[in-house]
């Protein structure tokens, strides 16, 4: 039976959640404290029925009963039953993720409809005060998830291993593992206003977040195992890209996707573990009576605020820097031109996972702490303009000259970097301590982060999908609607986020549901244009959802684009390449004479056989 | 000879607990004689601990040398 | 077509070499969440050493934990020179160790619900710090646990003991987590 696994999960759970309650009842009857105390009970009991939904969804068959000396079952299902179950196949993997973010970024799309019907004018609209905190905090933490892990989550496990011409990723149970976590977080979530919901904000700062309604708890669980599934994730992605390349696919031949991908797994593997104590102190002085927040009992709140920054900062360069692999790989293929210097864009990324580390606290300018602290991190901050300004000089000087195919791909990656553009240079502002004081907590900051993660990451999400959903299904979506998706998307999205830095200039803040009435006019406006904006993706769910089931076939390589993914059939499959790919060249030398980038033998073929990578002209491709 | 071998690793083993073994009675010491500002002590003996540990018992070389 | 995820994989390194990178990319990041912990403690307490501690049982603990360590590394050595009486023994050894010390974290704990509950700023780094790394040391004792059993019924060899080397580096890497914590808590002023 297809559900056969899920409900298998979904049972284990529930026995796992029972027992772990109970347990903690136990717990706490021994300990002389009133057995009944909902958070506790919920914690002990979720973390054994996080346990059993593992279990039971396929982590007992194809994993540990090998840790008992018995056989792992193992073998795949057919067609789409293998999404609906513990699949190792990383091409699974990447679809699941790929349509659960999409998803939850509909979810959070909603949220943000809600806030903007509620800000369309002053006081109270159409819910109350309290409920828009909720709704807010839910948004923030939906999105925070989906652009951690929709671009890694999603194309890069289904590209990864393709791109590198290997036939899985490093460790494909942990892999599974490492979606599998993910619908428990996203349950808990959706539970939250059941317990009151959570009003902190998707930053939870205390001491707000250690007295807040009990859905808060559920939030610190859903976060945490979130962090766990991101920390798996790196440390598969490093292990892949360092284990599992194809004979030939050297350190400078790697494509630039996977360089990015590579970057922020360094990021994810690691920073992860600050937010994941960070979390835990809260959880802590929420249910065992710990008190690293209360500042009558030694406790202080701003350890909170480095210990989340020292993540959450990074976290974005978890979010930009796969976002800027997808956009540079689409430029380079659709300019049919080497990609503008490469090695550079390999030191830059670098240079940002280094420098991430050393600038959370300018989210701490107007928090309390010390002020001989602010030059440093001003200083540390401002750095990190130059490794991103290479990427920027990179990308120009791919499209510069280029024959450019403007195709939805294309498109949205040059949407990409005129957003990010913007995204970039308003950034500035909140880096400078002087402006930052002002700028902190308004609108203008509220404007340019949705700059550089929608405007900059998801415009680049969205190339990438339209870009390889050929690969994906092996169908082809309308580009006449994907065309008209960008544009409406670029037109929708500026004219909602361009009025906000104006706004917050004006003493617009952030966070909260009520404003001056001056600023009515310019709200109404915003909410106008927003609800243009989230239209506009029901365009694109119709335009995917129809060629999925009955589009016209793609065939393998459609862009005439030479890395490995092309060279395979479309969708690939579940070995990936019909014989071990010969790397032989560097990825984007279109127009090089006699050069290729890699070889593929069909199976059984002899040397004559192999097939050619794409060097044809483009041109004759175009509608 | 397997046997030998076999025997050379565990004493080698028991010399690295010794040395463990001394070094926190060091820092045992040095605790309790110095009542403020033992941290950079502190931290110089665990490093040696920690790199005693990670050479020896988890045999962190293996990740450079070349597979056997 | 079923695929075997493990049988397909074609890359240069042995499986064994690239389990061992996964495991210490895994302990690379554990490290990371240890020093959270330790550098909140000096955010919140700076150097303050409170003078309740019980001093004996904190040495104490840390020269069983080093202990087990020894007995693990006995034991990984054995199996791999093929000596399974000696492999078996001292992983033995190495689980009553284990045992041995949460029960010393126990007393521990019962001692510092007196003098500094978790409720006040060194109880709750304390607490949590302690807590934190027995729950390490609990998983490290299930997977040793299991690796027991498992090479009871004849598993691990000379030639493949995969599991044998990866419960015992985890063990070490718990140890060399106590090596930290030990004078963060109890010596550091
Ligand atoms: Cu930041």
């Amino acid at each position: 039976m297809a559900f056969a696994p899920l409900l298998r999960g979904i049972g284990f759970g529930a026995v796992g959640f029972l027992l772990g309650s109970g347990l903690g009842a136990i717990v706490r009857v021994t300990m002389g404290l009133d057995p009944w105390s909902a958070e506790a009970l919920v914690v002990v009991g979720y973390i054994f029925g996080l346990v059993g939904w593992l279990l039971g969804v396929g982590v007992w068959g194809t994993w540990a009963r090998e840790w008992f000396g018995l056989a792992a079952r193992r073998g795949e299902a057919q067609g789409w039953r293998r999404y609906l179950r513990f699949s190792t196949d990383h091409k699974v993997i990447g679809v699941q993720y790929l349509v659960t973010f999409l998803v939850v970024m509909l979810l959070g799309g909603v949220l943000a409809v809600l806030m903007r019907a509620e800000l369309m004018a002053p006081g109270k609209t159409i819910m109350t005060l309290n409920t828009y905190n909720n709704a807010m905090s839910l948004h923030g933490i939906l999105m925070v998830a989906v652009a951690v892990a929709a671009i890694i989550g999603g194309l890069g496990n289904f590209l990864v291993p393709l791109l590198i011409g290997a036939e899985d990723v490093a460790f494909p149970r942990l892999n599974a593992l490492s979606f599998w976590v993910i619908p428990p977080v996203a349950v808990l979530l959706l539970l939250t206003p059941l317990m009151g919901g959570f009003d902190s904000g998707w930053t939870a700062y205390p001491p707000l977040s250690v007295i807040n309604a009990q859905g808060q708890t559920l939030y610190l669980l859903a976060f945490i195992t979130f962090g766990f599934s991101s920390i798996l994730g790196g440390l598969n992605f490093i292990a892949t890209v360092i284990a599992m390349r194809a004979p030939g696919m050297t350190w400078s031949r790697l494509p630039i996707f996977v360089w990015s991908i590579f970057a922020a797994s360094l990021i994810s593997l690691t920073a992860t573990q600050f937010v994941a104590f960070a979390l835990l102190s809260v959880l802590l002085d929420r249910v065992a009576g710990t008190s690293f927040y209360d500042a009558t009992q030694g406790g202080n709140a701003l350890l909170y605020e480095h210990l989340f920054w020292f993540y959450s900062h990074p976290a974005v360069y978890i979010m930009i820097l796969p976002a800027f692999g997808v956009a540079l790989e689409v430029l380079a293929h659709f300019s049919r031109k080497p990609l503008f210097a490469y090695k550079w864009v390999v030191g830059a990324f670098m240079a940002v996972v280094g420098l991430s580390f050393l600038v959370w606290a300018h989210h701490l300018f107007t928090s309390g702490m010390s002020d001989f602290l602010h030059l440093p991190f001003m200083v540390t901050t401002e750095l990190i303009s130059i490794p991103t300004g290479i990427v920027f000089l990179s990308s120009l000087g791919t499209i510069w000259l280029g024959r450019l195919w403007l195709t939805t791909p294309m498109l949205f990656a040059l949407g990409f970097l005129f957003n990010f553009l913007i995204g970039g240079i308003t950034g500035i502002f909140l880096a400078d301590v002087p402006t930052d004081l002002h700028l902190q907590d308004t609108y203008f900051v509220v404007a340019h982060f949705h700059y550089t993660i929608v405007g900059g990451e998801v415009f680049a999400l969205l190339a990438g999908v339209y870009y390889w959903f050929p690969k994906l299904t092996g169908r082809m979506y309308s580009e006449r609607l994907g065309k008209l998706h960008f544009w409406w998307v670029l037109l929708a999205y500026n004219v909602t986020f361009i009025p906000m830095f104006w706004a917050g200039l004006h003493g617009m803040n952030r966070r909260v549901a009520d404003y001056s009435p001056e600023l009515g006019g310019i709200n109404l406006f915003i909410s106008i244009a927003a609800f243009v904006l989230a239209a506009s993706f029901l365009l694109m769910l119709v335009n995917l959802a129809r060629a999925w089931v009955r589009g016209p076939a793609a065939g393998a390589n459609p862009w005439k684009a030479r890395t490995l993914e092309w060279q395979t059939s479309s969708p690939p499959p579940a070995e990936n390449f019909p014989a071990e790919p010969q790397v032989v060249g560097a990825p984007y030398d279109y127009g090089v004479p006699g050069s290729r980038h890699a070889v593929v033998a069909a199976k059984g073929a002899s040397e004559g056989e192999e097939k050619r990578d794409g060097d044809a002209a483009p041109r004759n491709q175009e509608d | 000879m397997q046997n030998g071998r076999l025997r050379s690793a565990l004493a080698r083993g028991r010399w690295v607990l010794v040395a463990l073994v001394a070094l926190t009675v060091v820092e045992y010491a040095v605790a309790l004689v110095m009542k403020s500002g033992n941290l950079p002590w502190m931290i110089i003996m665990n490093l040696v601990d920690a790199v005693l540990i990670l050479y020896y018992f988890m045999h962190i070389a293996q990740l450079w040398r070349k597979e056997e | 077509m079923a695929v075997q995820p493990e049988a397909l994989a074609r890359h240069r390194l042995s499986r064994m070499a690239l389990n061992r990178m996964g495991l210490w990319l895994f302990l690379l990041s554990e490290t990371f969440f240890f020093a959270a912990l330790i550098s909140s403690r000096y955010y919140l307490q700076g150097l303050a050493r409170p003078e309740t501690l019980n001093q004996a049982l904190g040495l104490g603990i840390t020269m069983v934990l080093l202990l087990s360590s020894l007995s693990a590394y006995r034991a990984e050595t054995c199996i791999a020179h093929g000596d399974r009486k000696g492999f078996q023994q001292n992983l033995l050894a190495t689980i009553a160790l284990g045992l041995l010390f949460v029960v010393g974290v126990a007393m521990e704990w019962r001692e510092a619900f007196v003098h500094f509950p978790p409720n006040t700023g060194f109880g709750s780094i304390f607490f949590t710090m302690t807590g934190i790394h027995a729950f390490h040391v609990l998983s490290g004792l299930l997977v040793l646990t299991l690796v027991y059993m498992l090479g009871r019924r004849g598993h691990f060899s000379a030639g493949s003991s995969w599991g044998v080397e990866g419960a015992v580096k985890y063990w070490h890497f718990v140890d060399v987590a106590w090596v930290f914590i030990y004078p963060t808590l109890y010596l550091v002023t």
